[in-house]
């Protein structure tokens, strides 16, 4: 999507009202490896002949990427979140076909003076606010598992069983897997297994789960608020813990290895969440969910790597994560699930985590 | 063959990737572009680092597994779980092939799954077979070394 002309007849077409529509400064931006991601400035008159300016953002879904997920069901959970007490960008247009930009794509609102990239919160402008942007983070995560999405008629999210929610994201992502692994994998599937002979208790309440709630994609400002919650292509209901173990497991902090986030020590970050949520984080069911975490991540290096590996993607990043961040997870998992067996020789069989 | 050549296959990776950062990143003009760049110079750095030790390090670790799952097969048939370890024999009385990396990807994967095998068959008996809870952690301990060679510390 680089044809500036063919990104202007679209608005055209969804602003029909709308006259000299033009697209300035069209470039795609780094981040959100899932999909393309485009910032432009939209200039047009309205139907008054006032003129009219806006920055866009443009989510567009290549021929592969680092998963293959629903954009019509992210479109509709940023429409659900408008209004509530969850900061999401405004979710304009969503186009299902390829006939404009060739792929699927939706349209947001861009917000500016914000920043994403979780290695700029740690200089100036922003490293004066990191705690206060750790504790609304994860005040935040607590918020989305009490978003009421009953009352909010999110008929269109499929719910599971409190007792079904371990079963079914393992079920997910053991399938993710399978399809796109290239080699054996005995690691990633020994976690499964172990995972699925000591499941967790049932979720405390079936939540709306964000499945990648982490430093990265969150919008933050130099007074380390949180402007935005964003990609939200992986949301589903289930166990509210998935997203906490997600958010604080030792990926996404940033050289910072004490710090949930690399914003804020674990125990502090659990009580922002359970203020915030009005759970608690059981530590077995906690433990079970960190596991699963590593599970996960793997599923979606695996998919990157083999999209990669199948000409799919020119994305050189994801070949990057063929090469280290597989054995990274990996090892996090053997330290995790392989100290028992070296502890005692294997005379327990020890519990996920 | 240019890969023998001199300059050998590792001196022109690590060239390749000094010219992409002292000729082309100069060039750029997005941040998109950059970040396609500094992929693509530390990609190239990573396989020169690996290129000449590759199908050293794959032979080691052919070994290692064979050695591993060679040492579980008695507990496996003490355990009732004869066969297992008669498709164990088979696997490790193949003949190696050749030295083409493809080759050897494709040997070590074949041990790969049958050390997952093994290694689950061992996770579900350990509580009741000490031969087997020593297997498991043996298990264990190859997933670590491999992944050692992988992700060096």
């Amino acid at each position: 999507m680089t044809d500036a002309a063919a990104v202007t007849r679209y608005f055209e077409h969804v602003l029909p009202d709308a006259v000299d529509v033009a697209v300035h400064d069209l470039r795609r931006i780094v981040g959100g490896a899932s999909r393309q991601t485009w910032s432009l400035d939209l200039a047009w008159r309205d139907a008054a002949g006032e003129p009219r300016r806006r920055g866009l953002i443009v989510r567009l879904d290549p021929g592969a990427s680092l998963l293959d997920t629903d954009r019509a069901l992210e479109f509709a959970v940023y429409r659900g979140l408008a209004g509530s007490d969850i900061p999401v960008p405004e979710a304009l247009w969503f186009e299902p076909t390829g006939t404009w930009l060739g792929g699927p794509f939706l349209v947001l609102e861009r917000v500016d003076g914000c920043e994403t990239r979780p290695q700029r919160m740690f200089a100036e402008p922003y490293a004066g606010s990191v705690e206060r942007l750790g504790r609304r983070l994860f005040e935040i995560g607590g918020r989305i598992a009490a978003f009421d999405w009953r009352a909010a008629g999110w008929e269109f999210m499929d719910a599971p069983a409190p007792e079904d929610c371990w079963r079914r994201e393992l079920a997910h992502w053991e399938r993710v897997i399978e399809v796109h692994r290239s080699d054996a994998q005995p690691v990633t599937r020994a976690a499964i297994d172990r995972l699925r002979r000591h499941p967790p208790p049932p979720a405390q309440r079936v939540a709306v789960v964000h499945g990648d709630f982490r430093t990265g994609n969150v919008l933050y400002d130099e007074a380390g608020a949180v402007r935005g919650v964003l990609d939200w292509e992986m949301c589903h209901l289930g166990d509210p813990l998935e997203d906490l173990a997600w958010t604080c497991m030792p990926n996404w902090r940033w050289g910072r290895s004490e710090l949930a986030g690399g914003v804020l020590p674990p125990a502090e970050a659990h009580r922002e969440w359970e203020r915030a949520s009005g759970l608690r984080v059981d530590p077995g069911a906690y433990a079970w969910w960190e596991v699963f975490a590593h599970v996960k991540a793997q599923g979606i290096w695996i998919t990157g790597a083999r999209n990669f590996a199948d000409g799919k993607t020119r994305e050189l990043n994801l070949a990057w994560i063929a090469t280290r961040l597989i054995a990274v997870e990996d090892r996090a998992l053997i330290a995790r699930l392989g100290a028992d067996a070296r502890r005692d020789g294997g005379a327990g069989a020890g519990g996920a985590g | 063959m240019a890969l023998i050549a001199r300059p050998d296959a590792t001196a022109m990776l690590e060239g390749m990737a000094a010219a992409l950062v002292e000729a082309v990143g100069p060039e750029l003009t997005t941040d998109y572009a950059r970040s396609q760049l500094a992929s693509a110079v530390t990609l190239l750095r990573y396989l020169a680092g690996e290129f000449d030790g590759a199908a050293q390090s794959r032979l080691e670790e052919i070994a290692e597994v064979e050695e591993t799952l060679a040492g579980a097969a008695p507990a496996l048939i003490a355990a009732g779980a004869g066969d297992l370890a008669g498709r164990l024999t088979a696997l490790l009385a193949e003949p190696a092939a050749d030295a083409r990396l493809s080759t050897l990807a494709r040997r070590l994967d074949a041990l790969d799954e049958a050390l997952l095998a093994v290694l689950l068959e061992a996770e579900r008996a350990a509580a009741a077979s000490t031969s087997l809870a020593a297997v498991r952690a043996a298990c264990w301990a190859q997933l670590e070394r491999s992944n050692a060679r992988r992700l060096p510390r």
